[in-house]
């Protein structure tokens, strides 16, 4: 399982959230499902997570929500505001800056 | 049981100043996360109380994700971040906004109420029925309808009950030391409308008794359904 606690997933969330609902409006379970598949495994978004991190988001106007009944149950289908496709074109240009930062230090060590 | 643990999470969210609309809203999503995640495990060949035991430790403790919607701010209700000045100044507040606006419309109608008042004479026992309204109206009814207003959305929002039982408290001991008249005569002295605010000794137990049952009618409900609501949850 990947570890859940560190200090470098500090963040990631947001970004996950944010790049896979880029593509289409997704439920919370689906998108707690597409992390782990399309990540093989190696993210994982607990769903203690999941859930507090999307209100966060709609409040902070990045997500729109929209309340369905699929087979007597309830969904909530999020999808990204044009404020939110703003965020993550911020967060997705720091996550490769730090990404290649990192990147290049563990090169150097390894000619070290 | 599955239902009521979304139903306890869902009060556990509210307790703790999440709004309204996010606390039912996540208890709704969570529920229904949960039924996918046993649908999931019962398609690979899992018992129904495996299903069940394993999508509980998927979503992890109530504590845990209550503690998790506390760490965003944004999440938390207005009501909650500003409690103690809602629910103790707002109601006092109201009732003298209420008042200058009685006393607006009482100023505004006055001038066409005294030309049709030099006209008619009023008998007194109709004169004394309707400052016996006026006196129920502005010192029972508005401060009443005020404070309940006030309980209910405490109630409503799970608020910490001494906010609102101070409230109340202040505001009809506020009420019970006015004194108001709406006197009409008709005729060349057509009437007259006197208020005025104080504390008399004599009048104190009065008004102290005034101040309680006002309260009284107001606390007694809030603590009647704040004693049900727990009642129901230890249920």
């Amino acid at each position: 399982m990947a570890d859940r606690n560190s200090a470098l997933m500090s963040g990631v969330p947001e970004l996950l959230v944010l790049s896979l609902l880029a593509g289409r409006e997704m439920y919370g379970y689906e998108i707690a499902r597409s992390v782990k598949l399309i990540s093989r495994d190696a993210l994982v978004i607990g769903e203690g997570v999941l859930y507090p991190a999307l209100h966060a988001l709609e409040s902070r106007r990045l997500l729109r929500a929209k309340r369905t009944r699929v087979d007597g149950r309830t969904r909530i289908y999020y999808s990204l505001t044009v404020r939110g496709r703003a965020r993550l074109a911020k967060l997705s240009e720091d996550w490769r800056r730090v990404s290649r930062g990192v990147a290049s230090i563990l090169g150097e060590g390894s000619h070290g | 049981m599955v239902e009521r643990r979304f139903i306890s999470l869902r009060e556990r969210l509210l307790r703790v100043g999440i709004a309204p609309a996010h606390a039912n809203r996540a208890a709704a999503e969570l529920q229904s996360h949960f039924q996918q995640l046993v649908d999931a495990a019962l398609a690979i060949g899992a018992s129904l109380d495996e299903a069940s035991v394993e999508a509980h430790a998927l979503l992890g403790s109530d504590q845990d994700i209550v503690h998790r919607f506390v760490s965003q701010p944004e999440l938390q209700s207005w009501v909650s971040r500003r409690a103690v000045l809602i629910f103790t100044l707002f109601p006092l507040l109201c009732f003298i906004a209420l008042s200058l606006l009685l006393l607006a419309v009482g100023w505004a109608l006055s001038a066409p109420l005294g030309v049709y008042l030099h006209t008619v004479q009023v008998p007194s026992e109709v004169a004394r029925r309707i400052n016996m309204g006026a006196q129920l109206t502005f010192l029972w009814i508005a401060p009443v309808s005020i404070s309940a207003a006030f309980a209910v959305l405490a109630y409503r929002r799970r608020v910490t009950l001494r906010w609102p039982v101070a409230g109340v408290v202040a505001l009809c001991a506020f009420v019970s030391l006015i004194n108001f008249d709406l006197i009409l005569r008709g005729g060349v002295d057509p009437g007259e409308a006197k208020a005025g605010i104080g504390i008399s000794m004599d009048a104190l137990s009065g008004e102290a008794a005034r101040a309680a049952a006002m309260a009284a009618l107001v606390l007694g409900p809030l603590w009647l359904a704040v004693r049900r609501l727990r009642r129901h949850e230890v249920g």
